[in-house]
């Protein structure tokens, strides 16, 4: 379903220059659980930015669904952005000035639904991630672990194919992270293709593949268990 | 119908956070633009009067001039003293010598009042009522002379200076027409010219001597001549109508009557004042369209220097009109002044537009990265610089012609006034497009974080 070929990017010039990815290949499968897993800085935000339309890339080719994504065409980007991608990032990026509510219904909005069926979807997703009671709170009075339901929530209420996830559990308790993590689990059980960048090897454990980045490389790309023996041992 | 309801939304909530600001952005846009406006149109003769107005003779406008209609009253209570009725003659003759813009005074229906003792002499049986004016009820008791009032008769009459009398070709069967001569007077009563039409033959001797009543003043003259059957003149000296007034069952009095000795009472000369008056009333100026600045403000100055109003020049740009009784320097620093409010209401609404995408660049990166369209974005922001440039258009397509009197040209006012909004709008929306183009949303997410 995904497939990245030769894909690199640059940051800033001459001395500041940061080569963040060097020619990634890479392909995914339609159902896949994948977690990608490297040192900070190695590139696997910028990789998930790409793979989730929302940052250009200098070289490379993006193939979804047998088809290039065009970053060049705003219009193109805004629709693989709104039909096909679910996106949730470690800081939640919750809208402030929105209620629960509201931010989860952003995505619903954008793809014209009427205001009824996007009270149903909305409350349905809150409900499965078991906020429903917070949908009229604002992002500041809810707890980390709520946020980032309320941010899951809003990345799966329009059922996307693909679901991107930067470190979803970076800035929750263990507890929690743990609970969020069922979560994916659960969505890839109903056919989600998922894709996880995650420090967390317990995290990666729940994953079938696990990839590694190593200085915008990739460094392993195999099975989630041996993996895991890997990491927690380095 | 959601996407709409998200940008309308999301316009409320952008209007509603910079409130204060957009308001005061509103009041500097509507007063800037109503003072750029006024300034193009005092520099550059933005919004002429429609051309009816003026009329265009041998390469020079002709304007007609006005110093009544706001100003009847403060003009004619000053002719109270010998002094101020003097400074009127002086200000009439000062104008109408100007040479780039020469006067002309002609008025083609005034009704000229003679004691009915002086018609009935005159006419005998012969038939009055083709040389009356208004029909039968026309016989009034009026004052002449300080205050004595005799049953007087208004009879047809016309207007003219000697300038109009010798631009339109006028010419006598008998007697001698306006002459520089006849039109100077040694002193008050001694006799001012009068031209009789050519129906009056037989009826009113050349050389006669009659009081006559105009304009509430007494004068007394003397006819010094008939005019040629068939003369004519165009109605209020306007030729392009091509309506004209003949003149055979009129009497001819003059405009411009120069008194060299000043009488003792004012009461005397107060009627000099008034003919000097109503001279500048029905008065023509004639010059160049690219000259007509200069002439008003040489007009104000004039003004300034004997103390009354300034002569309006009817079919000025709406600019000139209202500005007409500052002085140029004033009007300079109203320029300046218009300028730096200008800059600054477009220097505001860039500032204001970078300031909010700077502070919502946070949510726009949310809402990009959930499928939000950059044009869905930038709607709301346009709606919102359409909406503080809204009150601009207001002043602009109703007030200011409005204030400008029905006979301004609105057209060039509308012109101007939509080529700024399109340039601040164009400078909003640009200058959004500029700081939108090409970030990456995932950019726009860390900004604050
Ligand atoms: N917007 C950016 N501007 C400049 N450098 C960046 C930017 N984003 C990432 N980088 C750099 O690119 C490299 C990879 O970053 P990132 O993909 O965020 O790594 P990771 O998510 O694995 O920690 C890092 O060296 C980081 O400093
Ligand atoms: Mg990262």
């Amino acid at each position: 379903m995904v497939e990245l070929k030769n894909v690199s990017k640059t940051f800033g010039k001459k001395e500041a220059r940061v080569e963040a990815l060097r020619g990634i290949d890479l392909s995914i499968r339609e159902g896949e659980l994948v977690a990608i897993m490297g040192k900070s800085g190695s590139g696997k935000s910028t990789l998930l930015n790409i793979l989730g339309g929302m940052m250009s890339m200098d070289n490379g080719e993006y193939w979804y669904d047998g088809k290039t994504v065009n970053f060049r065409s705003q219009r193109e980007l805004t629709k693989f952005r709104r039909n096909e991608v679910g996106f949730v990032v470690q800081y939640f990026a919750l809208a402030d000035d929105l209620n629960i509510f509201q931010n989860v219904a952003l995505p619903l909005k954008y793809q014209g639904y009427s205001r009824k069926k996007i009270k149903e979807m909305v409350m349905e997703a809150l409900r499965e991630l078991e906020i429903e009671d917070k949908a009229k709170a604002y992002p500041s009075e809810l707890s980390g672990g709520q946020q980032q339901r309320a941010a899951i929530a809003r990345a799966v209420v329009k059922q996307p194919r693909l679901l991107l996830a930067d470190e979803p559990t970076g800035n929750l308790d263990e507890a929690t992270g743990e609970a969020v993590q069922e979560i994916f689990h659960k969505l890839n059980k109903n056919g989600k293709t998922i894709i996880i960048v995650t420090h967390d090897a317990k995290v990666a454990k729940h994953c079938e593949r696990i990839i590694h980045l190593k200085d915008g490389m990739v460094s392993d790309d195999g099975l989630g268990r041996d993996a895991y023996e890997e990491e927690v041992f380095v | 119908m959601q996407r709409i309801r998200f940008m309308a939304e999301e316009f409320f909530r952008s209007f509603q956070k910079s409130l204060f600001k957009n308001i005061l952005l509103m009041l500097m846009f509507s007063i800037s633009l109503l003072m750029a406006i006024i300034m193009c149109s005092y520099y550059v003769g933005l919004g002429e009067r429609y051309e009816t107005t003026t009329q265009k003779v041998d390469g020079r406008e002709w304007y007609p001039l006005d110093l009544m209609t706001e100003s009847g009253q403060e003009v004619s209570n000053q002719f109270t003293t010998v002094g101020r009725c003097r400074d009127m003659v002086d200000y009439y003759e000062t104008l109408k010598s100007l040479e780039e813009a020469p006067i002309l005074s002609i008025h083609t229906s005034q009704s000229v009042g003679l004691k009915e003792e002086d018609v009935k002499k005159f006419f005998g049986e012969k038939d009055v009522l083709p040389f009356t004016s208004g029909g039968e009820v026309n016989v009034a008791e009026v004052p002449f002379w300080d205050g004595d009032t005799y049953l007087t008769r208004s009879m047809k009459g016309a207007q003219v200076d000697l300038g109009a009398y010798r631009y339109f070709g006028l010419g006598t069967q008998e007697g001698e027409g306006f002459t520089e001569e006849n039109m100077t007077i040694q002193r008050d009563g001694d006799p001012i010219p009068l031209l009789l039409g050519s129906d009056y033959k037989g009826i009113i001797e050349v050389g006669a001597i009659i009081d006559v009543n105009f304009e509430m003043c007494a004068y007394h003259c003397k006819v010094v001549g008939i005019l040629e059957k068939g003369s004519k003149l165009p109605v209020q000296g306007y030729m392009e109508l091509g309506e004209v007034q003949y003149l055979d069952n009129r009497i001819i009095f003059p405009f411009g009557v120069r008194l060299l000795e000043d009488p003792k009472r004012a009461q005397q000369m107060e009627r000099y004042a008034w003919n000097a008056y109503m001279a500048l009333q029905s008065g023509i100026a004639q010059t160049k369209v690219e000259h007509i600045r200069e002439l008003v403000e040489t007009y104000g100055q004039i003004a300034d220097q004997f103390g009354y109003p300034p002569v309006q020049i009817i079919g000025t740009s709406l600019g000139l009109d209202l500005l007409r009784r500052e002085s140029a320097a004033k009007i300079r620093i109203l320029l300046i002044l218009t300028v730096v409010l200008l800059c600054f209401s477009f220097y505001g609404l860039s500032v204001t537009f970078y300031d909010k995408i700077q502070s919502n660049s946070k949510n726009y990166g949310i809402y990009l990265m959930n499928g939000c369209s950059l044009s869905m974005i930038l709607v709301p922001c346009l709606l919102e610089i359409a909406v503080i440039l809204f009150p601009a258009v207001v002043i602009g397509r109703y007030v200011l012609p409005a204030a400008a009197v029905s006979y301004f040209r609105a057209g060039p006012i509308m012109q101007a006034v939509y080529i700024m909004i399109g340039a601040a709008f164009l400078v909003g929306a640009a200058s959004l497009v500029y700081l939108m183009r090409g970030v990456d949303t995932e950019h726009l997410i860390r900004q604050r974080d």
